[in-house]
């Protein structure tokens, strides 16, 4: 694997009874690039992230985050891995209901032994600040709109400064208005990051700004062009 | 910390669930405390009756009635002790002291009294000058008496006065609220037992049953390892025979055995089920907690929280609640303790152990007693249902969430 990919995928399959959802699906992804992966609904394309992000398991085949080889990774260094080179935003935020925006963006932050808490605190806010949200820190999600929290939910997953970035249908639960603007901010970071950005959407016009499109079909990527 | 704030935060989102768990577990706390206290004050009450005159047991023998029913003589169940089954009871095993006493009655045309007559030591006259109200403790070597306060008013009868006693004047030198110590073995009139083993020994319807001697008893009052009771008690029944009178707390025990059984055994069924249904409760709300989260904690995976620091935090939430829980039910518990402040039971002593004549009417109290025990919290058992409840309370949620999800991602995806 070259040193300057990003994400590496090897022939992995998953089945989910007698359903096949991926079917020996390989995808390279250089560090720093974002790849937009489209299809239709069951193709396959949010199963490709879970595994990608670890947090769904291979019947077969190999995937590489950054040179680590998943597989050979225990649950705690797992953890560890997602928490520090993984940022997730998920459709439906998925945000702690019982937290303010700011101690939603703290979560992923509570075991980095490397920072003080004043210095973790001051990131979250400088990034809740950049996504436009300076004034409303203590806000619990139920009082901010779906925009404002999947803002709150691209602050999450880049406080730990993660070198790859996972979307799995970010504006799917977003107006179209609110749902560019969302993606338009979280390409923008992404980019001043040098991260490496696999997001997946239905939406054309938001994967003709990627510099990979992958396209999936019945389990397979149908094209992937750069 | 940053965990515990967490927490703190996640309970008082889901007020209602945190409020239901942690009335579980109050309730369940609460009864078993309670109920034990009760139970514990039961318990105290079965040996006060005997405890109030000093001693553990009280040992007589039933004997005969004198052929004439006048001057000085033994009430029935107060007939001579021999002087080698003194010595005997004062070698056993677990008994800490013996005094002994005379008991005796004078029964003269136009009055009744009671006498005692009763050894220096814990369980005797230094009983007495407990409850002594007016006057002076009497000493081994007087020859005077301690009279009875309701006796006094009865014959009118103050300090310096003297008093017959069997043909024989002795000063009165104080007066005893004798009912403050109960209502076993009280007698009208009290003297050193020297006296009174010299009335007995001239009293010729003692005689006329007895061979009664200078250094004699016919009532005595032991003290007893209370671990020993039991066996020491089974003992002198032996040693005794059919016609030995051998009191204690287990003799009252079954004058008490009701309300004992309501309180102990009654009380810790109850007790069992209301924390069985407390863990019930507990179990079906952290449970639905878990369930309702399931999504929650997924999401706490995906951001990188390593599964035991997941647990941990589902740890923490319940044992703040277990431990509010907890001390909610305790604080309740002494604040009912303070409010019932006693239980009051009333006991039918034995006829043995206040013999007064039923054929004088002027002589025939009242033979029951009540007795009043404070309430007390049993801090043991408190402690013990503390602990309880809050393992419990940790024990269902460790074990919902012993081990991760193995499909996080299928709570979180889109499709």
């Amino acid at each position: 694997m070259n040193n300057e990919t990003g994400i590496q995928v090897d022939g992995v399959t998953k089945r989910y009874g007698a359903l096949e959802v991926l079917r020996g699906v390989d995808l390279s992804v250089p560090a720093g690039k974002f790849a937009a992966v489209i299809g239709k609904s069951g193709s396959g394309k949010s199963t490709l992230i879970g595994v990608v992000s670890g947090l769904e398991k291979p019947d077969s085949g190999r995937v590489l985050v950054q040179g680590h080889d998943l597989s050979h990774l225990d649950q705690r260094q797992m953890a560890e891995l997602r928490r520090l080179s993984i940022g997730i935003v998920f459709q439906n935020f998925s945000l702690i209901p019982s937290l303010s925006a700011l101690d939603n963006v703290l979560l992923p932050t509570f075991f980095d032994e490397r920072t003080s808490v004043r210095e973790r605190r001051a990131r979250a806010t400088e990034l809740l600040d950049q996504v436009g949200l300076h004034d409303r820190m203590q806000h619990r999600p139920s009082e901010l709109s779906g925009g404002e929290q999947q803002r709150v939910a691209i602050a999450r997953a880049l406080v730990n400064g993660p070198s790859i970035l996972l979307a799995d249908e970010p504006t799917g639960n977003l107006d179209t208005e609110t749902g560019t603007a969302v993606l338009e901010l979280l390409f923008a970071m992404g980019r001043a990051r040098a991260t490496t950005l696999l997001v997946v959407t239905h939406d054309l016009d938001i994967a003709a700004k990627a510099d990979m499109i992958i396209e999936m079909k019945d389990g397979r990527i149908q094209h992937a062009n750069t | 910390m940053i965990t515990l704030h967490y927490a703190i935060q996640e309970l008082a989102f889901r007020r209602s669930r945190s409020l239901i768990t942690i009335a579980s577990v109050a309730v369940a706390v609460l009864a078993a405390v309670l109920l034990t206290a009760l139970a514990t004050s039961y318990g105290r009450a079965v040996h006060a009756p005997v405890e109030t005159v000093g001693a553990d047991m009280v040992v007589q023998i039933t004997g005969d009635i004198p052929p004439k029913l006048e001057g000085l003589v033994f009430p029935h169940p107060n007939a001579l002790i021999p002087a080698n089954a003194v010595e005997n009871i004062r070698g056993m095993d677990g008994v800490l002291s013996v005094t002994r006493a005379v008991y005796l009655w004078e029964l003269a045309p136009d009055h009744y009294q009671s006498v005692l007559g009763i050894e220096d030591g814990e369980a005797g006259l230094q009983s007495l000058s407990e409850r002594l109200i007016e006057g002076r403790p009497l000493k081994t070597g007087d020859s005077a008496v301690l009279i009875d306060s309701d006796f006094a008013a009865k014959r009118s009868l103050k300090v310096g006065t003297m008093l017959d006693v069997g043909g024989t004047e002795f000063p009165v030198v104080g007066i005893v609220d004798a009912a403050r110590g109960g209502k076993v073995v009280r007698a009208d009139v009290y003297m050193p037992i020297a006296p009174a083993q010299r009335l007995a020994t001239a009293a010729p319807q003692v005689r006329a049953l007895y061979p009664f001697g200078p250094d004699d008893a016919n009532l005595l009052l032991v003290k007893v390892d209370r671990q020993s009771l039991e066996g020491v008690v089974q003992k002198v029944n032996a040693l005794l025979g059919k016609k030995g009178i051998v009191s204690s707390e287990l003799s009252f025990r079954e004058a008490l055995s009701g309300v004992l059984f309501l309180s102990q055994r009654m009380g810790l069924i109850v007790a069992a089920v209301i924390a069985l249904f407390a863990a019930a409760f507990v179990l079906r709300a952290t449970a639905s907690a878990v369930t309702e989260r399931r999504r929650e904690l997924a999401v706490l995976q995906a951001i990188g929280w390593p599964w035991q620091r997941i647990r941990q935090e589902v740890l923490i939430e319940n044992g703040v609640l277990a431990l509010a829980g907890v001390l909610l039910g305790v604080v309740v518990a002494v604040l009912l303790t303070f409010v019932l402040g006693s239980v009051s039971v009333t006991i039918d002593l034995p006829w043995d152990l206040s013999s007064t004549p039923h054929f004088i009417p002027e002589a025939t109290l009242d033979r029951t007693q009540t007795i009043t025990v404070p309430i007390a919290i049993p801090w043991l058992a408190a402690a013990a249902a503390g602990i309880g409840g809050l393992v419990v309370a940790l024990a269902v949620a460790a074990m919902l969430v012993a081990s991760p999800p193995q499909q996080p991602w299928s709570l979180l995806r889109s499709e």
